[in-house]
């Protein structure tokens, strides 16, 4: 079993690597956010925020809205998988579908973690600082975050015939989760009738327990 | 008025406050990971 899952998520980690321009968008965008919005809103939100610079605030959400992203997108392979017949060539093959499951989240859950390590490289390199024993929590925090990202990209994908139509229907649900995440200002700044949505969003969670570990000290 | 005092958002930073979220977050993973289990073993 522990073979099989390993084949699967091999063949995911390779994908990944040679799919050059799907892991430098997945970086790139997070990185512009963290460049444009954090610099332009600074000064906005400078008020609301006495102890803490706006860029530092953003940088655990931009790490979960990196995770996000690529976990999500994640689940395209399998729909490509469906398209190009791999997906029935591997389900009728000797593996059961729990190894082929596992397999492919965990790839999935290590490029999301990867490419938020690198997002948290470059905002260490902009001079965003953080607290090092908050490093485990924000691990298991990303990971859960990943996890279940991949598994949603992973239901949706299981159900699309084609790319173009799974990339809308993600993006129409993953876009109002990561606005009403908390992860660009503070959710006390929405208004109260959107208070239950930020509630319920699960990413709400995922942000804040990313952000208190990231500032445990300040 | 509980739930404010719960959940005030974090840069205030209290240990319930990580624990609570933390739960939630495992609640929520838990739930998720069942989803996408179910829909690919339909696929």
């Amino acid at each position: 079993m522990i073979g099989d899952i390993y084949a699967v998520y091999l063949r995911e980690m390779i994908r990944m690597y040679r799919s050059k321009a799907r892991m430098i968008t997945t970086i790139v965008m997070p990185f512009l956010w963290l460049i444009v919005i954090g610099n332009a809103f600074k000064n906005a939100f400078a008020s609301s925020m006495s102890n803490i610079d706006f860029l530092s605030f953003l940088t655990p959400g931009i790490l979960v809205m990196t995770i996000v992203f690529t976990s999500t997108i994640s689940g395209i392979t399998t729909v490509f998988d469906r398209e190009f017949g791999f997906l029935k060539e591997i389900l009728v093959s000797p593996i059961s579908r729990g190894s082929i499951l596992i397999g492919k989240m965990l790839g999935g859950v290590t490029q999301a973690m990867m490419q938020a390590a690198i997002i948290l490289l470059l905002a260490i390199a902009m001079g965003v600082s953080f607290d090092i024993n908050g490093i485990a929590g924000m691990i298991l925090t990303m990971f859960l975050v990943a996890v279940s990202f991949v598994s949603l990209g992973l239901a949706f994908a299981s159900r699309f015939t084609n790319m173009e139509g799974f990339q809308m229907v993600m993006n129409f649900l993953i876009q109002p989760m990561i606005f009403l995440s908390g992860a660009f200002y503070p959710t006390r700044m929405l208004p109260s009738w959107l208070q239950w949505a930020v509630k319920l969003n699960p990413l709400t969670y995922g942000v804040e327990c990313n952000e208190i570990f990231f500032h445990r000290n300040k | 008025m509980a739930w404010n005092a719960m959940r005030y958002f974090s840069i205030g930073i209290n240990e319930f406050n990580v624990a609570f979220d933390l739960i939630a977050l495992l609640i929520f993973s838990i739930v998720l990971i069942a989803i996408g289990a179910y829909s690919f073993s339909k696929a």
